[in-house]
C-alpha cells in the first residue's frame, strides 16, 4: 500500500459516510458515484439503495400521467433550498416546498405523444404500458435515476387495457409485476381469457399463477394497483350488483387473491378510490358530503379514519362534488391533495383548512400516481451490464424511430393516430 | 495537571442541569484525549450511550476516560448533552438552540460526527449527519473528493465512463 499523503482530516469511518449519504436527494447521489471506487459500491450497493429509500419515504414525487403527453412530476425533487426531513412537526403549516411547479420527466422520448398509463408503482419504480403502434411496450420506469427496462410482454398481450401491478415480494427480496384481469379485455374481446401471471424481476419471465386462483373479477384498465401491507389492491365491480364495489387484495407472496372488508361508512357509500399515504394503505368512499373521510388499514381487517379533511367552501358544484384524493404530506407536514378536473390543494391539519395550491406547468391530468424518490434500478442485481446497455439502446432507437415517424404527421393527425393505436388489436 | 485543567474547566456553564435534575445526580468526571477533566451531572452524561453503558457496569467510578475526543471537542458536545436534557423544555428554543449550534464550519462538524458517533449520541449524530449532508448535496465530485480528502482511485476512462452514463446529474 503506498502511502497517502498526510492529510489534515482523515476519511470519515464509512457508517458515518453511509450515515451522510443516505440524506441526500438521488441526483446529488448518482453524481457522487464517480467519487471513488469506496463510494461508488457504497451507493450502488443493494443495502445502501434499501436504507436510502426507508429513510427517504416521506420525500414523494407526484407523478402526472395525461394520456398521450409527456408526464409531469411536482415533489421536492424540484426543490433548490432543502428542507431538513425531521422535525416536521414544529414547522409552521404554511410552507408547501416543492409543490409548486411541474416539471417535465425525461423518458426518453417513450411516451411522448404515445398513449401510455400508469399501472403500479413500487419503492420509486413506476410500471408504465405504452402503445406504441407496434406490439405495445411494457416498462418498467425509475424516474429518478432515469433508467428504464423493457419487460417482455407476457402472452396476447393486449396494450393499454391491460391491468397490472407492481410490488414488492419480502419473502424472496424481488419485485413482482402481476399481470390481472382486465374488465376492457373482457368485454371487447372475444378470445379474452382472464388470467393471472406473474413475472419476478429477478427471473424476467412470466409464470401463470394455476387457473383456480384466478379470481372472479375484472378489473378496469385505469385503476392503478395500489401496493401495500405486502399485497396488491384494486377496486373491483361486485358480481352480484355491479354498482357496489369492493377491495381485492392479492398476496404477493402467497399469489393468492382476496376480498377484503371495506371501511365501515354510516351512509352505506362505496369505496371509490384506493391509494397509500405514507406506505399505509387508504380508501375514500364516494365524496358527496361536506367533509372527506380518509381511512387506513394495517391488516386488511381493521379501518380506522386516519384523516378528515373539510371542503374548501364555494357555491359552484364543483367545489362540493369535485373528488379529494389525499396524495402525500409536506416536509410541513401538511397533505397534499388532487382534485379532480380542479387541480391541486393542501390541508394543514393544525389549522384545519384546505387551501388553493398553484401548481406552474400543469394544465390537466388523468392520473396521479405518488412514488418515493429512489435509486432502486428497474435491472436485476445480477443483470450484466452489457445487456443493459444493449437494452437501453435498442429500446431508445426504437422510440426514437416512432418519434419521428409521428413528427411527420400533422399535429391532429398524429394525435388522432396515437390515440387508435392504443385500442386494442380485435 | 488534572487539577489545574480542572480549574480551567470551572467557567463551562452548568445552569440548565440542575433545573431538570429532579432526583439527586451523581457527577461524572470525563477526561479528554488532552487529559482535561470534565465534571457533569450524571443526567447530562448517560445521554451518551457509551458512557450510560459504562455508568450500568459500574465501571463510573473513578475519571472516565475518553481518549478519542479532545477538549474543545467535548466541551461542545457536553453543552448539547445539557440542553438536551429535558427535551419537553420548549420546543421552539431548542430548535433555535441545535441550529445555532451547528452553524459550525466543517472541521469542527467533522469532530462533532466523530465524537458523537464514539459517544453513540443518536440526536447529535442525526443532526451533524444531516448539516453534512445539507452542505454536500450540491457540490461536484472534485468538490466532495476536496471536502474529505478521498483520493480518486478511478482511471480517467473508468471516471468517464461513469459520468457519461449520468450526465444529466451533472447539469446545474
Amino acid at each position: 500500500m503506498e502511502a497517502p499523503t498526510p492529510t489534515p482530516t482523515p476519511e470519515l469511518p464509512e457508517d458515518i459516510i453511509r450515515d451522510i449519504l443516505k440524506r441526500l436527494p438521488v441526483k446529488s447521489l448518482v453524481r457522487f458515484r464517480c467519487v471513488s471506487k469506496s463510494w461508488h459500491s457504497l451507493i450502488t450497493s443493494s443495502s445502501f439503495i434499501h436504507m436510502h429509500l426507508h429513510f427517504n419515504q416521506s420525500r414523494s414525487l407526484i407523478i402526472l400521467a395525461r394520456y398521450c403527453d409527456t408526464l409531469l412530476s411536482i415533489g421536492p425533487q424540484q426543490q433548490q433550498q432543502h428542507q431538513p426531513n425531521f422535525n416536521i412537526t414544529t414547522a409552521t403549516a404554511t410552507a408547501v416546498d416543492g409543490f409548486q411547479e411541474a416539471v417535465e420527466l425525461g423518458f426518453f422520448g417513450l411516451v411522448r405523444n404515445l398513449p401510455y398509463y400508469v399501472k403500479g408503482h413500487c419503492d420509486g419504480l413506476i410500471c408504465v404500458v405504452v402503445s406504441d403502434g407496434g406490439d405495445g411496450a411494457l416498462v418498467l420506469w425509475n424516474p429518478s435515476i432515469r433508467q428504464y427496462k423493457r419487460l417482455p410482454l407476457p402472452r396476447n398481450f393486449r396494450s393499454t387495457r391491460e391491468v397490472f401491478g407492481l410490488g414488492f415480494d419480502s419473502t424472496i427480496g424481488d419485485y413482482k409485476v402481476v399481470r390481472a384481469p382486465s374488465s376492457y379485455c373482457q368485454m371487447k374481446i372475444k378470445d379474452y381469457h382472464p388470467q393471472v401471471e406473474v413475472l419476478t424481476l429477478g427471473s424476467n419471465t412470466w409464470r401463470k399463477i394455476p387457473d383456480e386462483d384466478t379470481p372472479p373479477f375484472c378489473i378496469e384498465h385505469f385503476f392503478q394497483a395500489t401496493n401495500a401491507n405486502g399485497a396488491l389492491y384494486w377496486l373491483v365491480a361486485a358480481n352480484d350488483d355491479p354498482f357496489r364495489c369492493e377491495i381485492l387484495r392479492f398476496d404477493l407472496a402467497k399469489e393468492k387473491f382476496k376480498v377484503v372488508p371495506s371501511p365501515p361508512d354510516t351512509f352505506h357509500r362505496n369505496v371509490s378510490w384506493l391509494g397509500t399515504l405514507e406506505g399505509s394503505l387508504c380508501a375514500i368512499h364516494t365524496q358527496r358530503l361536506s367533509y372527506v373521510d380518509v381511512w387506513t388499514s394495517k391488516d386488511d381487517e381493521t379501518w380506522t379514519k386516519l384523516i378528515t379533511i373539510p371542503r374548501m367552501p364555494g357555491p359552484e358544484a364543483s367545489a362540493r362534488y369535485s373528488d379529494y384524493v389525499p396524495l402525500c404530506f409536506t416536509s410541513s407536514g401538511a397533505v397534499v391533495i388532487g382534485i379532480k378536473l380542479e387541480g391541486f390543494a393542501t390541508y394543514h391539519p393544525i389549522e384545519n383548512k384546505v387551501s388553493k395550491l398553484a401548481v406552474h406547468g400543469v394544465e390537466h391530468w388523468l392520473q396521479e400516481t405518488v412514488c418515493a424518490e429512489s435509486l432502486v434500478s428497474p435491472y436485476a442485481a445480477d443483470e450484466p451490464a452489457a445487456a443493459r446497455q444493449h437494452q437501453m439502446r435498442s429500446a431508445h432507437t426504437a422510440s426514437r424511430g416512432l418519434w419521428q415517424l409521428i413528427l411527420g404527421l400533422k399535429h391532429g393527425v398524429a394525435n388522432y393516430f396515437s390515440c387508435s393505436s392504443g385500442d386494442p388489436r380485435q | 495537571a488534572i487539577q489545574s485543567s480542572r480549574f480551567s474547566c470551572v467557567g463551562f456553564p452548568l445552569a440548565y442541569i440542575f433545573l431538570a435534575c429532579k432526583k439527586k445526580s451523581m457527577a461524572l468526571k470525563l477526561k479528554s484525549s488532552d487529559n482535561k477533566i470534565f465534571e457533569v451531572e450524571e443526567l447530562v452524561a448517560v445521554q451518551s450511550e457509551t458512557i450510560k453503558s459504562l455508568v450500568e457496569d459500574g465501571c463510573a467510578n473513578n475519571v472516565i476516560p475518553l481518549p478519542n475526543v479532545d477538549s474543545k471537542t467535548l466541551e461542545l458536545v457536553l453543552d448539547w448533552c445539557k440542553n438536551h436534557v429535558d427535551v419537553k423544555l420548549d420546543e421552539e428554543k431548542l430548535k433555535e438552540y441545535e441550529d445555532k449550534f451547528i452553524e459550525v464550519d466543517l472541521a469542527v462538524l467533522y469532530d462533532l460526527l466523530m465524537a458523537a458517533n464514539y459517544l453513540n449520541i443518536k440526536d447529535l449524530l442525526n443532526r451533524a449527519s444531516q448539516k453534512v449532508a445539507d452542505m454536500l448535496k450540491g457540490k461536484k465530485p472534485e468538490q466532495i473528493r476536496e471536502t474529505f480528502n478521498i483520493v480518486n482511485d478511478f482511471s480517467p476512462e473508468e471516471e468517464e465512463e461513469i459520468r457519461k452514463e449520468n450526465l444529466w446529474a451533472f447539469e446545474e
